[in-house]
């Protein structure tokens, strides 16, 4: 018996059915759940809905705070045309994504297959490859500008002993991006290794096993079996990846402030500066929702490609 | 009967003595300031706070620091919440742009009432603390750019310390003396700049300046800065401190900790870096004016002063001046144990300015500096897109970074500054 089901719809319902029941065009609404959902409701429509549709509508003003705001139509929005910087911060998070997204979800996935065949040490790995997840991405980036640092980072202090050249990891214009992207992927990779973890281990076992007694090897279990049954995982991952990486902006504020020569600085990173250093909320809104548009755009090349997954 | 009587004394003397306490507490009227001081100069200043608050009962200056980029948004939050605090301490182009919101009281007859001599003060400082012809910042002190020089690496060199170097040649056999290179990659900067941002933005700015460049027209409507060839023979100068003499390493990410870890010898900064180069053990450095590279002296200033903030009690406006003329007064302290230079005469010729505080061989190439600066911010409203000190995608970083490494010609990078400069000076013209 479906003792938990939609109250209203169901007369068997454990929730009540007569007082405490609206109905509207027909449907019964429960008071009770209302009340339930209402406090959320409430937070979602001040703090989420009616900031973004205030958001919306600053985009199509002149507004820096204090005064009030001043509707100029669509100039803020053909300002971007006229701004040679919106071109290249652009570029430069497109480039991020590219490295992080499928850097994390690769690297997070074979951590996630190595913890889960609970080999030696797998116990030791999650725990090493979840922490840095919990520690703040300013207290990692600090960590990685010394770690980075040309004369007297260990990094170049180990492959100056390997003979190899210091590299400037941070101030040359071809590393700064790569070295930003493994910093932003070795903070991630934990978070995701468990989402990963965790649709491996509700992967039924009968299947597995009985794809062996059929013969087949690791290498088409994991292709055939293992990757299909991960996909809506994998699709949550990619999803929630390309949003993060397209919403760059600690890491670069912190390890290069854009630099060298404005090729690490990011779209969030000129909102940030346009909106709360320049206090122009007009422009910065309207960046804001073109960041949106792109991110609709990259979610829906997304769902193209894997489809609607169950997640 | 008597019962009666000794509650109505005791009710009395209840009243009496909350009217009493009231009227007391009345009197102290406690003042919000906000500054941007961190480090060893918040302390200092905070200091200086500190002694007011001791030796005034009536007034209690209740401060908070925070960090310089936060400070003008949360300013602007508390006007627009009708909450401000009633002092500031900050630099000119954000005062000028609170004076426009209506948020800022002209000082001018507020001093004057206060008692404050505004005839003591260096005439081109208060000058530039006048906004539409009100004084609205009372300057408290100008940090000037001098050079700071690695004595260590100095002597090794071979070179004479008691004779720094004074025009562009000299500054050259210097940093070239002191550079140490590894086949063409230099290891360690003669001339300590960073690949990109501040060091190298300002160091352009000091030389464009000091070539006759002009940022902009008087009337502030057009870019007049590559109106001479002073920008293009300013960044050609740049270049070739990293690419033809190889004195300056552009992999050096943070300015402050390079010098303090010895990796560049002549450091170009402000005063404010003093208190910490002197507690860092092991470095041994000097001061000296900017030689003078192009065709006269000049150098970067940073102008900072007190506002008051428009209030609704007019007792407390009357309080925050009461307070911004001791703390000018007292400005003694700040100058020489905090930082930068004062601007009032007066404190320039007391001679304990020289004798206090930070010795006075580090203090005294900034002291000389101030005839002749230059302020970076200018002051009006987007003064701050003018900045020479500029990282990130503040406009002279924007255009000059990618030409300091080397992925964009000169030409376009000044023809895209002048192009910035002008859509903003457009902008704020048409508002």
């Amino acid at each position: 018996m479906n003792i938990v089901s939609s109250p209203g719809r169901n007369p068997g319902s454990l929730f009540p059915t007569r007082s405490g029941l609206l109905r509207r065009k027909g449907k019964a609404v429960d008071r009770a759940a209302l009340l339930f959902v209402g406090p959320y409701l409430l937070l979602f429509v001040s703090m989420k809905l009616a900031p973004i549709i205030f958001g919306v509508y600053v985009s199509f003003t002149d507004w820096s705070i204090v005064r009030a705001p001043k509707w100029v139509g669509l100039k803020n929005y053909l300002r971007v045309l006229d701004d040679p910087w919106v071109a290249q911060v652009w570029i430069n998070t497109l480039k991020m994504a590219l490295l992080v997204v499928p850097g994390t979800v690769i690297i997070s996935m074979l951590f996630a297959l190595y913890v889960n065949r609970k080999w030696r040490f797998s116990n030791m790995v999650r725990t090493f490859v979840f922490a840095p997840k919990a520690v703040a991405i300013t207290v990692t980036s600090m960590i990685w500008v010394w770690i980075l640092e040309k004369e007297k980072g260990i990094l170049n202090i180990l492959l100056s002993g390997l003979g190899l050249p210091k590299v400037g990891w941070l101030t040359s214009i071809d590393w700064v991006i790569p070295s930003i992207a493994v910093v932003t992927i070795w903070w991630g990779v934990g978070y995701y290794m468990v989402i990963l973890l965790a649709g491996l281990q509700d992967i039924p076992r009968e299947l597995i096993d009985s794809a062996r007694l059929d013969g087949a090897s690791d290498t088409q279990v994991f292709w055939n079996i293992t990757l299909p049954m991960l996909r809506p995982a994998l699709v949550l991952i990619i999803t929630l990846e390309i949003i993060a990486s397209l919403r760059i902006f600690g890491q670069v504020q912190l390890m290069t402030a854009g630099g060298p020569g404005g090729r690490s600085a990011t779209i969030v990173s000129y909102i940030y500066s346009t909106g709360f250093q320049r206090f122009d909320l007009g422009y910065a809104a309207a960046l804001s929702f073109l960041l949106f548009l792109t991110t609709i755009v990259f979610s829906w090349i997304r769902f193209k490609v894997y489809g609607d997954a169950d997640y | 009967m008597l019962k009666k009587n000794i509650a109505l004394v005791l009710v009395l003397f209840l009243v009496i003595g909350g009217v009493w306490a009231q009227a007391s507490t009345g009197k102290v009227i406690t003042l919000q300031l906000w500054h941007h001081l961190t480090a060893s100069d918040g302390e200092i200043f905070n200091a200086l706070l500190d002694k007011f608050n001791a030796t005034h009962p009536n007034i209690h200056i209740d401060y908070t620091m925070m960090p310089d980029e936060q400070l003008p948004t949360k300013v602007a939050a508390a006007i627009a919440t009708g909450d401000p605090p009633d002092i500031g301490f900050r630099m000119m182009a954000d005062v000028t742009r609170w004076y426009d919101d209506g948020a800022i009281v002209p000082l001018d007859d507020l001093m004057k009432t206060a008692g404050l001599n505004l005839k003591d003060f260096l005439p081109e400082y208060l000058a530039a603390s006048t906004y539409k012809g009100k004084l609205i910042m009372l300057p408290m002190d100008v940090s000037p750019h001098a050079m700071l020089i690695n004595v260590k690496d100095a002597k090794a060199a071979g070179l004479d310390v008691t004779k720094p170097p004074t025009d562009g040649a000299s500054l050259l056999k210097w940093a070239m003396a002191m550079a140490k290179s590894s086949g063409n990659q230099v290891t360690h900067s003669g001339l300590l700049l960073t690949g990109s941002g501040v060091a190298p933005n300002v160091l352009f700015g000091i030389l464009a300046q000091e070539y006759g460049a002009k940022r902009i027209s008087d009337d502030r409507k057009t870019v007049t800065f590559n109106d001479t060839d002073a920008p293009r023979r300013a960044a050609q100068w740049v270049l070739d401190a990293f690419d033809k003499w190889h004195v300056s390493s552009r992999d050096v990410a943070d300015r402050y900790k390079a010098f303090g870890q010895d990796v560049g010898s002549i450091f170009f900064t402000g005063p404010w870096t003093l208190n910490g180069y002197i507690n860092t053990s092991g470095l041994e450095f000097m001061t000296a004016k900017n030689p003078i590279v192009g065709d006269h002296f000049t150098t970067l200033v940073d102008l900072a002063g007190l506002c008051a903030f428009r209030q609704k009690d007019a007792n407390r406006t009357k309080a925050a001046a009461e307070a911004i003329k001791w703390l000018s007064d007292n400005s003694l302290f700040w100058v020489t144990k905090g930082r930068g230079v004062p601007l009032r005469q007066s404190v320039l010729k007391n001679p304990e300015y020289k004798n206090s505080g930070i010795p006075w061989k580090y203090r005294e190439a900034f002291s000389n500096s101030i005839q002749g600066g230059f302020l970076d911010e200018m002051p009006f409203p987007i003064g701050a897109e003018f900045s020479y000190y500029a990282s990130g995608d503040m406009p002279v970083a924007k255009a000059m970074d990618p030409v300091w490494a080397g992925t964009r010609s000169i030409e376009d990078g000044l023809a895209a500054l002048e192009n910035d400069w002008q859509r903003i000076l457009d902008r704020y013209n048409e508002k």
